[in-house]
């Protein structure tokens, strides 16, 4: 990963690696769970399209049937469509729309109420009744289909986008923000060991100069007593023959640096 | 009452009156589609094709302009079948005399009826009323029939249009207690119709009556069979309704073969054995319920499907009487069925599919 | 009521025998052109009528209206043959059998315009047909031709036993 690929504006801290790995499990966790959604939503998907495959096969033959008994009712007892048209009143068929739950996702789902219609009585009572109420029960079954149909395809297209989302999201997840957090993760612990080694290097420079003082120090002592001792020497030659003895200047004293 | 129509000329003097008319009457048989001809369309691939086919016969001038079209519907068909059938129709009718002319105009009373119903029906529901007239059977238009649906109300639509129309003896009879009125309900508008079909038989049987001579002899057994082929139609149609034996009898043609006893006895039938029964008296009648009840699943030959056979082969031995109205009513019978014919192969040939032909009754051989 | 008849029969006997001879032509030319022309009449109008759809029968089935005018040319005959018969002499042997040569003439005219009216009818009415089975199947036509072609031999048939009537009368 390049080193553009860190979340911005992070402080090279533990507090921020902290906060950082919490989200990174998060991140993993939530990873975990959306994988799982759109496995089930592309099981479902899949149950569709075959489901839909199917209806749309059915579909072909039902409706070549409709048209059928249309032609052979036209035959029987002429054209009634006006007919019938200006019988009706009321709807004989409601489609009502419902929702299905799937992984948290609503898809519409639509239902066909037939009620028995009583408009289709006693048509075509002198010539083709029995071909007319054929034709309605053909009619009445491709509706049936249709909506189903209808459902289905409403449904297909509404987890189809749902799917993509849901894959965008799991992709995103695991392909941006994962190693995302991972790559600042990484940066703040390089940072931080680089700032552990430089303390490190900086603590053996000081030891070492300590070191050289103190040998530098031990060194003056040495020469210092070596001169006390001389000068007692001194003295005891001065005593021995008489002279004054000097007080030594306080070496230490005046260093702060000095650490024992 | 019928008004005066006088009779039927006898064999002398017919050929001098309607020899004209039925000159032209016969030689449209020569239009009817052949055997060959139902083949050829039967083969055909799509509408346009089919089109192509009719321009070889005497529709031609009335789908030539369609031929270049593409993403033709089978209702195309009808409506050029249509035209042409108006024109003939209308060319007989501005040539005809009397009696000639009362009975070319009752031959149409039963769309007339229907066209009716219709309006009636729309204007209840408060459709619109051009699109209404617009649907109406072209042969069954009337003068003021435009006005049928101006009017509100059931008692409007009587006083005011009805009343003028031939149909209004017929609203009349049908009247359910007396008044015209109280029959223009929605809930009994399906028996209304019948009831009006049956009194118009009942009148054309009374014309024929009074035309008397050949045209009797012929027309009776048609208009027998019409009658007798609504009884039958409606004691199996109402089989699962709940209409009572009292009301089914009010709509059976009080004329027919199976009139009065086999007509009693469809009465009273409920079930489709019990009408088969009723209908054993009659040969012709019991064939076609054997075989149309037989295979009722697959619906090759269904009872309607015989009775138009029948009907075809009656109407075509009426093509080919002299001296009486009979070529008229066959003609009329036959141009009605020829269209149902060419609408079934068109609508079939719009399916794809091509093994239509066998079930229906080909006209000219 | 015996006088009136009485009187009658008188009226008529005072008619000059050559009128009742007279009336035999008169019959003759008047009765064929009326069967010739009912015929015309039945035959042209189905015709045409039949024409209207079927053009190409037109000029074939013209044999018909011919058929027809033909039953009008045996009258013409006829008549001809009786009016140049019909002279009015004065001898005595003439004035014996004048009374059954008149009443000779008006049989022959009166059975000639009778059966010729007939045909004319009966071809008149077999001429439309035969141009509505034409229209049908063109086939049909010499079958149904011949049976017309006999209508008109009854015509035929009146006008040679009314012109032999009337030579032999």
């Amino acid at each position: 990963m390049s080193g553009q690929d860190v979340l911005p504006n992070t402080l090279p801290t533990r507090m921020t690696l902290q906060r950082l790995q919490v989200r990174l499990g998060a991140a993993q966790k939530g990873h975990r769970l959306l994988k799982k959604k759109a496995d089930a939503l592309t099981v479902r998907f899949r149950q569709i399209t075959k489901d839909i495959y199917d209806t749309k096969m059915e579909m072909g033959n039902v409706l070549k049937r409709t048209a059928l008994a249309m032609a052979e009712t036209r035959y029987a007892a002429g054209d009634i469509s006006q007919v019938i048209q200006q019988k009706v009143s009321q709807p004989s068929a409601l489609v009502r729309g419902g929702i299905d739950n799937i992984a948290g996702v609503h898809l519409p789902v639509f239902n066909l109420e037939c009620s028995g219609s009583t408009s289709m009585q006693l048509t075509g009572l002198s010539a083709g009744g029995s071909k007319i109420e054929k034709c309605a029960q053909t009619h009445r079954s491709a509706l049936d289909t249709i909506v189903k149909l209808a459902s289905l395809q409403t449904s297909f297209l509404k987890l189809d986008e749902v799917i993509k989302l849901t894959n965008r999201r799991v992709n995103a997840i695991e392909n941006v923000v994962i190693p995302k957090i991972k790559n600042t993760i990484q940066m703040i612990k390089d940072h931080l060991d680089e700032e552990e080694r430089e303390e490190f290097t900086r603590m053996k420079k000081i030891v070492e100069k300590k070191k050289k003082r103190i040998e530098m120090e031990k060194a003056a002592l040495e020469a210092r007593r070596e001169m006390r001792r001389l000068e007692d020497d001194i003295d005891t030659l001065a005593l021995m023959t008489g002279g004054p003895l000097e007080e030594p200047a306080d070496l230490i004293g005046g260093d702060d640096d000095i650490v024992f | 009452m019928v008004k005066k129509v006088g009779s039927c000329p006898s064999l002398a003097t017919y050929a001098n009156e309607f020899g004209f008319l039925e000159g032209v009457v016969k030689t449209h048989y020569n239009d009817f589609l052949s055997s060959s001809d139902y083949l050829a369309l039967n083969e055909c691939e799509n509408i346009s094709d089919f089109i192509v086919q009719l321009n070889g016969t005497r529709y031609c001038q009335y789908v030539q302009h369609h031929r270049d079209d593409a993403n033709l519907e089978p209702s195309v068909i009808h409506d050029a079948m249509m035209r042409k059938f108006v024109d003939d129709y209308n060319f007989l009718l501005d040539n005809a005399i009397e009696p000639l002319l009362t009975f070319l105009r009752f031959c149409t009373y039963g769309h007339m009826i229907d066209n009716t119903i219709l309006i009636i029906q729309g204007t209840l529901q408060g459709r619109e009323p051009a699109r209404l007239i617009k649907a109406c059977h072209p042969l069954g238009r009337f003068d003021g029939i435009g006005a049928l649906s101006t009017a509100r109300s059931a008692k409007d639509l009587y006083d005011r249009v009805l009343i003028d129309t031939p149909i209004a003896k017929y609203f009349e009879k049908a009247a359910i207690g007396g008044s015209a009125e109280d029959t223009l309900t929605d809930s009994n508008i399906e028996l209304l119709r019948n009831s009006l079909h049956k009194h118009y038989l009942e009148d054309f049987l009374e014309l024929i009556k009074e035309l008397g001579g050949d045209t009797y002899d012929e027309m009776k057994p048609l208009l027998d069979f019409e009658a007798d082929r609504r009884a039958i139609n409606i004691s199996i149609n109402s089989l699962n309704s709940d209409i009572t034996a009292e009301e089914r009898r009010a709509l059976m043609p009080r004329m027919g073969v199976l009139f009065p006893c086999g007509t009693d006895q469809l009465v009273n039938r409920d079930s489709l054995q019990g009408v088969g029964l009723a209908l054993s008296r009659v040969d012709e009648y019991h064939h076609i319920f054997v075989a149309g009840s037989e295979d009722d699943l697959d619906s090759t030959v269904s009872i309607e499907d015989g009775m138009y056979k029948l009907e075809t082969a009656m109407a075509r031995q009426a093509m080919y009487r002299g001296f009486c109205f009979a070529p008229f009513y066959g003609f009329f019978k036959l141009r009605e069925q020829e269209i149902r014919n060419v609408m079934w192969l068109a609508e079939r040939v719009h399916l794809g599919l091509n093994e239509g032909v066998s079930k229906l009754p080909i006209i000219r051989d | 009521m015996p006088n009136l008849i009485d009187e009658c029969m008188t009226w008529i006997e005072s008619i000059d025998i050559v009128f009742w001879g007279s009336l035999g032509p008169a019959f003759s030319i008047s009765l064929c052109i009326l069967g010739a022309a009912w015929g015309i009449w039945s035959t042209g109008s189905t015709l045409i009528g039949a024409c209207i759809r079927k053009r190409e029968i037109w000029v074939k089935n013209l044999i018909s209206i011919l058929l027809c005018e033909a039953i009008a040319i045996y009258g013409v005959i006829e008549t001809i043959f009786l009016i140049t018969h019909i002279k009015y002499q004065a001898d005595e042997e003439y004035n014996l059998n004048i009374r059954r040569t008149m009443y000779g003439y008006l049989a022959s005219g009166l059975g000639t315009g009778i059966g010729c009216a007939s045909a004319g009818a009966a071809v008149g009415i077999l001429g439309g047909y035969v141009a509505i089975s034409d229209a049908w199947n063109r086939h049909l036509f010499i079958k149904c031709f011949i049976v017309e072609v006999f209508a008109e031999a009854i015509g035929v048939m009146a006008l040679i036993v009314g012109i032999v009537s009337a030579a032999s009368a």
